[in-house]
């Protein structure tokens, strides 16, 4: 049975979460439970936090499962985008005077160099932190603030120095040119 | 910009996939993506490709134990089911003889539970958790491609317990479709297992199952999926006080909710 359960796919246990199979939710926490923290700690910094937002997608994921559409992809890039959400709303939703801060400080040129080093300095694997930088710089700097240092376009193209249309297009195209190095580089989907 | 830029919101959705958006701007993405195959078609693509950029790693048995937590104290109707074998967590020693899955375990141990999941429950809760734990085991059989009873010599036996039972005076439940013709019945036991009859159900095409509903509630509840109409009795657990019920059929693996318009059958158990 533990051979049938760790086989079943994620939309079969999906489907039993609906049911109320705490068995088949608690497979799904050991298949993506690490990624979900592990993102979750990348965007809000502080490992407590990330701990609260894991917990409160797979707690969401146990609500309602109907949620998920197994014919739009997979279940861990759905996951992650609600991790994503989650983690970025519990950041920008705290008090307006560590915002106006984290403000200032966000429009210093150091900013993206600092998002920069978290990409070097996180868990990243080797072959993504080279596709990342496969990217030219004015692709990745704005994918790498929103993404991994939860800025806004609008943020961001101040920071940069840019049209807020310039930043928006250069994030779809960098997502792009980040799904083709990625493949170079031979990273999984 | 082209036709199809002006036409979807291409940008828009690729910052939207980072969550880059202002709230009002989110708002108004979403409308779109409801209503748009091809925009929601873009950003599955986009949240593929950033799901690739975040690393594995071992989930946390101590983020496990507050999930479980969590959800035991907003419904406190957890059930409780027979541990299928305890999982250990990348990582995590593993535990050297398999636990029960919700009994006592030192806490913080993969697969621990929290103590008031231990509670002692009430008698329809104990029927409620054997159906779960049905459901558990046809859903993990699915993995396999394998459903409860599809093969009559794995299970030789239960046409002779559901004869017993309808000798003994069981409740039947006679499946009937809107025109009258009897296609299934349902032996409910008082120990809550019960057997699905397949008397008269046409064969379903490959990819589908029929599935049984409780149908007593405000909602509909699965009592599990009972084969393609090939297997003459499934056994399925029946919670305490169960008397409508309906079979649909439903793709494999089966659906959170009967579809309407594939409900077969429906009757009430006597």
């Amino acid at each position: 049975m533990h051979e049938s359960i760790s086989q079943s796919s994620d939309a079969s246990l999906v489907i039993a979460v609906g049911r109320q199979s705490m068995a088949a939710l608690e497979e799904l926490f050991r298949r993506h439970g690490g990624a979900v923290a592990s993102l979750a700690r990348r965007v809000t910094r502080d490992t407590h936090r990330a701990e609260e937002v894991c917990q409160a997608v797979f707690t969401d994921l146990w609500r309602s499962p109907e949620r998920y559409d197994p014919e739009r992809g997979g279940l861990r890039p759905w996951l992650l985008s609600l991790t994503h959400r989650r983690s970025v709303d519990l950041v920008r939703s705290e008090s307006a005077r560590r915002r106006r801060q984290e403000h200032e400080a966000a429009l210093s040129p150091m900013a993206v160099d600092e998002v920069e080093s978290v990409v070097h300095t996180t868990a990243l694997a080797d072959e993504v932190r080279r596709a990342v930088h496969r990217l030219p710089a004015p692709e990745r700097e704005p994918i790498l603030l929103a993404y991994f240092g939860d800025r806004s376009y609008r943020d961001t193209a101040e920071m940069l120095g840019l049209p807020e249309g310039t930043v928006k297009s250069r994030i779809r195209s960098g997502l792009a040119s980040l799904r083709r190095a990625l493949d170079v580089e031979g990273v999984r989907p | 910009m082209s036709n199809t830029e002006q036409q979807h919101p291409f940008d828009e959705i690729a910052v939207y996939a980072l969550d880059g958006l202002e709230p009002d701007e989110r708002a108004a993405v979403e409308a779109h993506l409801a209503g748009c195959l091809v925009c929601q078609a873009e950003l599955d693509g986009h949240l593929a490709t950033l799901a690739r950029l975040t690393p594995d790693e071992p989930a946390s048995p101590a983020v496990w134990a507050r999930i479980t937590e969590s959800i035991a104290a907003e419904g406190g109707d957890v059930p409780e089911r027979p541990r299928l074998e305890a999982v250990p967590y990348p990582g995590a020693p593993r535990a050297p003889e398999p636990s029960p899955r919700l009994g006592p375990s030192a806490p913080g141990a993969p697969g621990a539970g929290p103590r008031h999941l231990a509670r002692r429950r009430r008698p329809w809760e104990r029927v409620a958790a054997l159906a779960a734990a049905a459901i558990v085991l046809v859903a993990a059989a699915l993995g396999l491609g394998y459903v409860l009873g599809d093969r009559g010599e794995q299970q030789p036996d239960l046409a002779d317990q559901a004869d017993e039972a309808i000798e003994a005076g069981d409740p039947v439940a006679t499946l009937a479709t809107p025109d009258g013709a009897t296609v299934a019945r349902v032996v409910v036991t008082d120990t809550g297992t019960g057997y699905f009859l397949a008397d008269d159900l046409p064969t379903l095409e490959e990819g589908r199952t029929y599935q049984l509903w409780q149908l007593d509630g405000p909602q509909p509840i699965s009592l599990g999926t009972v084969g393609n109409g090939t297997t003459p009795v499934t056994s399925v657990a029946v919670p305490e006080g169960t008397t409508t019920m309906a079979v649909s059929a439903e793709v494999a693996g089966g659906a959170v909710a009967p579809t309407p318009d594939q409900i077969i059958a429906s009757g009430e158990a006597t």
